[in-house]
């Protein structure tokens, strides 16, 4: 069988395609009893209680996936919940963004002027010589430059954090509680989502062009994945303490800066800086990080 | 001790989780600056809301009852007092960084009440050996103390018998109709695009959504007032002694959390180490 599914004219079609998929895998698996769908224990997903949330809260549904029924019903809330539609005439969030598209194009044909967009600029990145995609625009005032790093600083440490969270194994309930505590609401509400809005803000060269900059989620491939458990810990604790010391430095950096711009960013970032120092001794006190480095001070004393 | 209970609507124009503390506008959460309404400033106004929302409740937090030795008192000076939070209040949980969800502390904490020419004020410190330590720094045993007693919790009958609210989706109904009546009677294109709005939110009917369930949510708190205290009766209306050395025990709850007008109710008591005069 051609195993390249058909071109779906939705994205609700495309996964009902894929809900058939895995129908007809599991149709071929029980005819030959070569062996089960779903690998992996149902325990190790991530489902609403390790975020802490009732069923539903804010939206978020999530459920393991450990059969077909289960699996079936994933997607039937992905369709669902995404509103996607399977007729192309339905309403979606994709038709209302193209709604939008059109007003847009309305409200400029007559009023050429109207802006809604900051100016930001296409691709910003800090390490141009680094750069897979032609059209990229380097970051070069000294001071976003600073706030570029430090946002994709904070974007590493939240991938390593989720990877960690949702690889979860035999982790302590506690610890695993602890992470989820800085990994989601923290690291994503407090921390990227502000500081990526106010380098939308900034001067993204150090010259007359009036173009922002914008989060480059410039990540290295080779993110460090320690394989020991207490040690990512004390890792990512320190990625969080460098964090809050760049952020710190940043706002004084702000300070010497005379340009418009600074005003609607130098509150957002006095915030940002006391929820990293925060952060960071959240985390060490929810990983019980204090009392190790006192066990391996005693250890080496004794 | 004199004991005085409160209680009225009180306005807190905030962003919503999953939105940051931050947020000017409201984006990704269930609370909005409408068209022709200033930014979001997260401050918790017991009166003098800004940019009232028509057709909400009516703000104004005021001493509903007063108590001395278990006895009601129907003349004393500050029944129908107004109370007041001084300096720019807001609720300080941000985004979990400082406690769980709706737990965090309601910083700075001063507490006025205020009427017939008699003005009781009690700052509340939230880490008394160091006051003007920042928020962030605090223990969090001290951000305990003056938080939230536990999460949101859903209690219908507390915020039916305080706000007469009984059926969340019939008084959001009931405010829908009136907007849309105000709609079909104006021309201004910002009113408009704020009516609209806000009745394109209280179309929302599912008994699940936040919008829904934070009319019947309350937190509660419970916290002894310790730091300076000013007493200003220059008329010797309060005909006793007022002692600001002992702390004052204070006990209230916020609930019934109205996101289309941005407000929720407030009842609590406070109690005051009192001496009257002798010839009382």
């Amino acid at each position: 069988e051609n195993p390249v599914p058909d071109q779906a004219a939705t994205v609700g079609m495309l996964y009902q395609t894929i809900k058939q998929g895995f129908e007809r895998v599991s149709a071929m698996f029980h005819r030959d009893k070569s062996g089960v769908l779903f690998i992996g224990p149902s325990e190790a997903q991530t489902v609403n209680r390790h975020l802490g949330l009732p069923q539903g809260h804010f939206d978020i549904n999530l459920l393991a996936v450990h059969d077909l029924l289960s699996a079936g019903m994933a997607i039937d809330h992905i369709i669902e919940a995404g509103a996607l539609p399977l007729d192309p005439d339905n309403v979606s969030h994709a038709t209302r963004f193209v709604q939008i598209l059109a007003e847009f194009e309305d409200m400029r044909r007559h009023h050429p002027d109207f802006e809604p967009a900051r100016p930001v600029a296409a691709n910003p990145v800090t390490r141009p010589a680094l750069g897979m995609i032609a059209d990229v625009t380097p970051v070069t005032h000294p001071v976003t430059l600073h706030a570029v790093t430090l946002f994709n600083l904070a974007y590493e440490t939240m991938l390593l954090m989720l990877t960690r969270f949702y690889a979860h194994a035999d982790d302590p309930p506690d610890e695993l509680e602890g992470l989820m505590k800085i990994a989601f609401f923290p690291m994503m509400t407090a921390v990227i989502r502000p500081l990526g809005e106010s380098l939308t803000y900034m001067r993204i060269q150090d010259h007359a062009s009036r173009a922002t900059a914008g989060p480059s989620f410039e990540c290295g491939s080779d993110l460090p994945l320690h394989p020991a458990r207490r040690s990512a810990w004390t890792l990512l604790y320190e990625r969080l303490q460098t964090m809050a010391a760049s952020c710190r430095n940043l706002c004084r950096q702000i300070e010497a800066v005379r340009e418009p711009w600074v005003e609607k960013v130098r509150p957002r970032l006095a915030l940002l800086q006391e929820n990293l120092e925060r952060m960071a001794s959240n985390f060490e006190r929810h990983m019980h990080l204090r009392r190790e480095y006192v066990e391996l001070l005693l250890r080496r004393v004794l | 001790m004199l004991l005085l209970n409160f209680a009225g609507w009180f306005q807190a124009r905030l962003a919503t989780d999953p939105d940051p503390t931050d947020e000017p506008r409201g984006v990704s959460g269930f609370t909005f600056a409408l068209a022709g309404e200033p930014d979001f400033d997260r401050v918790i106004r017991f009166h003098h809301p800004v940019a009232p929302r028509s057709h909400g409740p009516q703000v104004g937090v005021f001493v509903t009852s007063v108590s001395m030795a278990g006895q009601e008192v129907f003349d004393h000076p500050l029944l129908r007092a107004s109370a007041h939070l001084l300096g720019d209040a807001k609720f300080e949980s941000r985004n979990y960084v400082v406690r769980d969800g709706s737990m965090g502390p309601i910083d700075p904490f001063h507490l006025q009440i205020c009427g017939h020419e008699v003005i009781l004020r009690r700052k509340d410190l939230l880490y008394p050996d160091d006051p003007d330590l920042k928020l962030h720094l605090v223990p969090p045993a001290f951000l305990a103390r003056r938080g939230s007693l536990m999460p949101m919790m859903v209690d219908r009958i507390r915020i039916a018998d305080a706000t007469g609210i009984t059926d969340p989706i019939a008084y959001r109904q009931k405010r829908r109709e009136l907007l849309q009546a105000d709609l079909q009677q104006t021309a201004d294109p910002v009113m408009q695009a704020a009516l609209a709005k806000r009745i394109r939110e209280l179309d929302i009917t599912d008994p699940r959504k936040l919008q829904i369930l934070t009319l019947s949510y309350y937190n509660e708190y419970r916290f002894d007032l310790n730091g300076p205290a000013e007493i200003i009766d220059p008329h010797n209306r309060l005909r006793g002694i007022v002692d600001t050395a002992q702390d004052w025990p204070l006990a209230f709850w916020m609930g019934g959390w109205d996101s289309d007008a941005l407000c929720a109710y407030v009842r609590g008591m406070l109690t005051i180490p009192f001496t009257p005069f002798a010839s009382d």
